[in-house]
């Protein structure tokens, strides 16, 4: 089953970021908060992108991920690159935070 | 070499302090991104999938040692130590921070770089031919007009809102190294039969989704008219060319919807009417030209002919097939064109550490009087390099890693950032390079397969050029999974050809063997010395696709 992650790019660094909900957002892909409820997680969107006009994001959305080993996997490749890093240049690899495989 | 006026430095000074002002109302709030994004996109940045990326411009793809400088000292300072350079002949800086680019952007103001013109709906960074100055085939140094063109239409108020991006390429030979008839506007200057210099125009070229071969818009435009006969091209499409479909805005579309003598009317009824509203070109390029310093050759008999070094090479021996390979004859005897490819095995083509362009721009400095060039095919030239120093120039290349003997050749591939960086890319084009580059990386495969380009795209924009490629791979994403169409048929030469997809993309598992197929087929089909584009263009695609599909 699909579940949901609101992401961004971090207006300043321009770094992937992940909604948290009360810890508001963090770049640590298994810190995000998940929804299984897509009602919810449109909710939580719109709470999110409160943070766009406040200038602390750029681009807001929701993501589809499944879980897998009690964690989340993002199934597109573009979002499994954003949470990885570029799967060229190891050295800029984010594996070492999240672990998630690129396809 | 070109002398900036300080004029020039100065305004580019003003501008990274104005695109500070910008940045500090972004962060602090008072721009909103759909204001605040126009004003990035005008100084070439833009957001990617991991950062922000900065595309600088290198017009005419010329640089100096100085400005190589710059380029790694930026790299080392605000990026993570590497620039990649693109088919437009630019550079981009894949890892920056906002805050950080108008303090990069006022670093490289220092030395007349900038990031105007690399992106937006405006007329783009001018590209030209990588060896001008240098070939012996050109009727003149290309860059003067290059540059009358990037003075003429930096900041043209009448050209900086158009429908679409706008890119004009020049050349000076007819052996066509700047792709000029897949450019909106293709300038090639040639000679009438009194000899006098001007220039044949191409319009309604491109590549991307609707790609299309430029047609000629006019055999002969006298020197004196460039600009008029540009502008009045320019306000005609701005006029006239769609904007209710940005993929639709190109002069391309306006050519084929027009008609090219409908539309070459229309520009000449413009031109008679405005011509006179621009001062000459002619005196304008005069003034130009006096930027432009020829260097200062030592005459033949001091130093060994080209036909010394080049023949009797044994391509076994490293430095041989370097020579063999990379360098190409000068226009001056006893000099050489240093092809240097940024191809090696393994390596993201385009890319360069920061190291690497530090060492580059003391070996140009040394050897070639400080001068760089940047090709579309993402490598990087030395073009006035003397015989008695190739071997010295050759050593400190190997040191580097930057003495790969491939250029041309198979591994020489072509490839945009795709889906690893660019927030666009329906599909990654970077590993699917690296390993078709090892797959064919023994030298005796290349040497037995010849010349022949690989050119893969990242997705329907064609920044990669696949259309063009000899052997084109488009990558697009079905289901979820990326798969890779081939395009067989392309040429960016002077018969420049768009090629055509063979049929059902292959997967990522598959697109290597796929491409070992074309090769296996055309080893088998090729007559005596035959290239491959020549064995294509003789045979057509049938007898690749049967080999393609029969087996797969």
């Amino acid at each position: 089953m699909l579940a949901h992650i609101v992401t961004a790019n971090n207006l300043t660094t321009g770094e992937v970021v992940f909604y948290a909900t009360a810890h508001g957002w963090t770049n640590r892909f298994h810190k995000a908060q998940i929804f299984n409820n897509l009602t919810e997680a449109e909710a939580l969107l719109a709470q999110a992108q409160i943070d766009e006009t406040n200038n602390l994001v750029v681009g807001a959305y929701l993501i589809d991920v499944t879980i897998e080993n009690n964690r989340p996997v993002p199934v597109s490749l573009r979002e499994k690159l954003r949470v990885n890093g570029p799967s060229i240049h190891p050295q800029f690899h984010k594996q070492s935070h999240d672990g998630v495989k690129a396809a | 070499m070109i002398t900036h006026d300080p004029k020039e430095t100065d305004f580019y000074k003003a501008r990274s302090q104005q695109f500070k002002q910008q940045v500090t109302h972004r962060i602090e709030g008072h721009l909103t991104e759909d204001e605040f994004k126009p004003l990035r996109l005008m100084n070439g940045l833009y957001l990617e999938l991991h950062a922000y990326m900065l595309r600088v411009g290198i017009p005419y793809g010329t640089l100096s040692s100085q400005q190589l400088h710059a380029l790694a000292n930026v790299a080392d300072k605000f990026d993570r130590g590497y620039g990649h350079f693109t088919t437009r002949q630019n550079i981009q800086l894949n890892w920056l921070e906002l805050g950080h680019t108008a303090e990069i952007l006022a670093e490289l103001a220092e030395v007349n770089l900038h990031a105007i013109q690399t992106s937006g709906n405006c007329i783009r960074s001018v590209t030209s031919d990588p060896y001008a100055g240098a070939a012996p085939d050109e009727v003149t140094d290309p860059r003067p007009t290059a540059e009358l063109i990037r003075q003429w239409a930096t900041l043209h108020p009448e050209f900086s809102f158009l429908g679409r991006k706008f890119k004009i390429a020049v050349t000076a030979t007819v052996h066509d190294r700047a792709a000029i008839k897949v450019h909106d506007i293709g300038v090639q200057i040639v000679t009438d039969e009194q000899g006098t210099l001007g220039y044949k125009i191409f319009v309604g070229g491109g590549l991307g989704r609707t790609p299309m071969v430029g047609k000629t818009l006019a055999e002969f435009v006298a020197q004196n008219d460039l600009l008029a006969y540009l502008e009045a091209s320019l306000r005609i499409y701005n006029r006239f060319g769609r904007r209710d479909n940005k993929y639709k805005a190109r002069i391309k579309i306006l050519t084929k919807e027009l008609g090219i003598d409908q539309l070459r009317d229309a520009i000449e009824k413009e031109f008679a009417r405005s011509r006179d509203e621009l001062p000459d070109s002619r005196d304008w390029l005069s003034n130009v030209e006096t930027l432009f310093s020829t260097p200062t050759f030592e005459q033949r008999g001091v130093i060994a002919s080209w036909d010394d070094t080049k023949e009797g090479q044994d391509t076994a021996d490293p430095f041989s097939r370097w020579i063999k390979k990379n360098v190409l004859r000068h226009k001056q005897d006893g000099y050489h064109i240093v092809n240097i490819p940024l191809k090696g095995i393994d390596k993201a083509p385009g890319d360069i550490t920061s190291s690497q362009m530090h060492t580059l721009a003391d070996l140009a400095e040394q050897y070639s009087f400080a001068d760089i060039r940047v090709t579309k095919e993402q490598n990087l030239v030395l073009p006035h390099v003397k015989t008695s120093d190739l071997y010295a120039l050759w050593k400190v290349l190997s040191h580097i890693h930057l003495a790969e003997a491939n250029y041309g050749l198979i591994t020489d591939i072509v490839s945009c950032p795709g889906m690893d960086y660019c927030a666009l890319a329906t599909a990654r084009s970077i590993p699917v390079a690296q390993r078709l580059t090892a797959h064919f990386s023994a030298p005796e495969i290349q040497d037995e397969i010849g010349k022949l380009s690989i050119k893969i795209s990242g997705c329907i924009n064609a920044c990669g050029h696949h259309h063009v490629g000899h052997i084109g791979i488009l990558g697009l994403e079905k289901h979820g999974k990326e798969y890779y169409q081939i395009v067989l048929g392309g040429n960016d030469g002077e018969s420049t050809s768009i090629g055509k997809v063979t049929g059902p993309g292959f997967s990522s598992d598959e697109i290597v063997d796929a491409v070992q197929t074309i090769i296996d087929t055309y080893k088998i089909l090729r007559l005596d010395g035959e290239l491959f584009s020549e064995t294509q263009a003789r045979i057509g695609a049938k007898p690749f696709k049967e080999a393609l599909y029969d087996t797969h």
